[in-house]
């Protein structure tokens, strides 16, 4: 499960300490295993609820409106050079 | 005046014939945080100034809030103030904007107070994995208060406000309010606009109010429900909660769900629940069992779905546009170790997981299968409501446990909320109102209703609280 962990730590972007994988490679075995209690339902032909746990939502428009527009919402970015976010390099050159 | 034993609606009285003010109102409400804070914990910043400077201004009285002090859980955004989701991770993060419930609140002439803890990103069950601190329950200052609007509710049972909002995905208005002794009520999916909470899973996220009672709970629900075109799951269905909250229950019949009183069930709950269902006999049409028999796999589909979605709303946190960012010279590892300096231990296992549960091989196994059990909770609630009005259960299977108790066992602490994560699941409106154990603990009564029935539901949870 140490391997397990380490490679959902790269897919999730999260940095772990080799002394934090070792707390939670055995939670997360554990959680797995109970998540298996699930094989016991006899779900085949039952559709998915994907999404809409209620009737006619989700099937209709949302009002996307620039918020707030103006100066209110740079000020709160602290990263901000010039309107283009500051961020170290993507690529490390030779 | 002793704040904390008074509703909204006593209040609203003494306000509108001039007996007390909405300044001596807010005055008493800070005195009240000052005394129980530093051990409480309940808030984690405060709008004392704004909040003096609105009570003092000329307020239209006749507004169903105006001048009652409302606290607001720190996943929710208010305008000009910091939003942390109780993080490191939003670190400095100020909201540009107030979230439509928080929006209607102000529109009604609420003063908002403050923001309370939370388990970090709401995920959790005892408010012990905020980076700002426990909470600890007014009642009893060894124990936990729940979660994750843990703060919500103890700042409502001191009197650190008159009532609160909270956010319940698994249950997390509910299962505190039981646990802090104060109303607890999840509205139906879709009811009340998520315009504005901060996403963790979003198909079971609710904001739901958490008051002293029933009719509060019923009054704020009615300010924050409606249709907001910002948020596209909100519904528009009429709204009118208060009518007939007060004209009992003769015509109504309770199903008391078999499953939710296993063996293992604390005897002190279940003293308390079959009393009031004795009590609550006698009110209405009938009471009878029904069964609800996937109970026992509600914390598994839920947790599975959860998971997903939070591993997916939580991708956004990366420290490039706001919040805490790591030094690194490099993206990649920035990213990294933004997130893994950021995030709590808690929020790292449910994004592990829910990248497990989402990513090739496990898919099907886990997510999809979880998706197929969603729906069989669906259809077994939809089968007891053709036979019962509303579904009667504990709130939580065990009365509050001490700080740190299950705070090394993952597991156990998901499944404290065997209770109250069916009806997330279902999308329906729940509600937990107050009873007392009979060695006078606190102990949660939950109703389960349709969806889009929370007059009925109110109107029952009414009744309940006074048997």
């Amino acid at each position: 499960m140490m391997d397990e962990v380490t490679r959902l730590g790269r897919l999730a972007r999260i940095r772990l300490r080799a002394e934090e994988k070792s707390v939670i490679a055995p939670q997360v075995e554990r959680i797995i295993g109970y998540f298996q209690k699930l094989k016991e339902l006899k779900l085949s032909g039952v559709e998915p609820t994907t999404h809409g746990v209620v009737p006619g939502i989700g099937s209709q428009g949302r009002a996307d409106e620039p918020i707030p527009p103006g100066e209110e919402i740079w000020a709160g970015l602290p990263y901000l050079k010039h309107r283009h976010f500051s961020a170290p390099r993507a690529l490390i050159g030779p | 005046m002793k704040v904390e034993q008074y509703s909204i609606t006593q209040l609203r009285s003494s306000l509108l014939n001039n007996e007390l003010s909405p300044e001596a109102l807010l005055t008493e409400v800070l005195e009240r945080i000052r005394l129980n804070e530093p051990m409480i914990n309940g808030y984690i910043r405060l709008a004392e100034e704004e909040a003096l400077r609105l009570a003092s201004s000329k307020l239209d009285l006749k507004l169903p809030l105006a001048g009652i002090p409302i606290a607001v859980k720190d996943n929710i955004a208010v305008k000009g103030m910091g939003l942390s989701c109780g993080s490191r991770i939003l670190d400095g993060f100020i909201s540009p904007y107030d979230a439509t419930a928080v929006a209607r609140l102000k529109a009604a002439g609420a003063v908002v107070i403050g923001k309370t803890n939370l388990d970090e990103f709401a995920m959790g069950s005892s408010n012990e994995t905020s980076y700002f601190g426990p909470v600890r329950n007014p009642l009893d200052h060894r124990l936990v208060p729940g979660g994750s609007s843990g703060g919500s509710a103890a700042v409502v049972n001191y009197g650190g406000a008159v009532a609160a909002l909270g956010s319940d995905t698994g249950g997390s208005v509910r299962q505190p309010a039981a646990f802090c002794g104060v109303v607890g009520f999840k509205p139906t999916y879709g009811r009340v606009s998520r315009y504005g909470l901060v996403a963790f899973a979003s198909s079971l996220d609710v904001i739901g109010p958490i008051t002293r009672t029933v009719e509060d709970a019923g009054i704020l629900f009615s300010v924050i429900a409606g249709q907001d075109p910002k948020d596209a799951t909100s519904v528009d269905r009429p709204i009118d909660f208060l009518a007939g909250l007060k004209d009992g229950v003769q015509d109504l019949v309770v199903g008391v769900a078999k499953e939710y009183f296993p063996p293992e069930l604390d005897p002190q709950v279940r003293a308390a629940i079959e009393d009031r269902i004795e009590r609550l006999s006698r009110c209405c049409r009938d009471v009878c069992e029904v069964s609800l028999p996937h109970t026992g796999y509600a914390v598994a589909t839920y947790q599975i779905l959860a998971m997903a979605e939070a591993s997916s709303n939580l991708a956004r946190y990366d420290g490039v546009r706001y919040g805490y960012r790591a030094d690194e010279p490099e993206l990649g590892e920035m990213y990294e170790a933004t997130r893994g300096a950021g995030f709590g231990a808690e929020v790292k296992r449910r994004v592990l997981l829910g990248s497990y549960v989402l990513s090739r091989g496990y898919y099907d196994e886990y997510y999809l299968v979880a998706q197929r059990a969603r729906t069989r909770f669906i259809e077994e609630f939809e089968q007891a409501f053709s036979r019962v009005d509303l579904i009667l259960t504990p709130t939580t299977p065990s009365l509050p446990f001490r700080l740190g108790e299950k705070a090394r066992d993952p597991l156990e602490m998901y499944l404290s909320d065997v209770f109250t994560t069916p009806a997330s699941l279902a999308g329906l409106s729940a509600v937990s109102v107050p009873v007392q154990s009979p060695a006078g603990l606190p102990v949660g009564l939950q109703l389960i209703g349709p969806k889009f029935e929370e007059g009925k539901l109110l109107r029952l949870a009414y009744v309940c609280e006074s048997l």
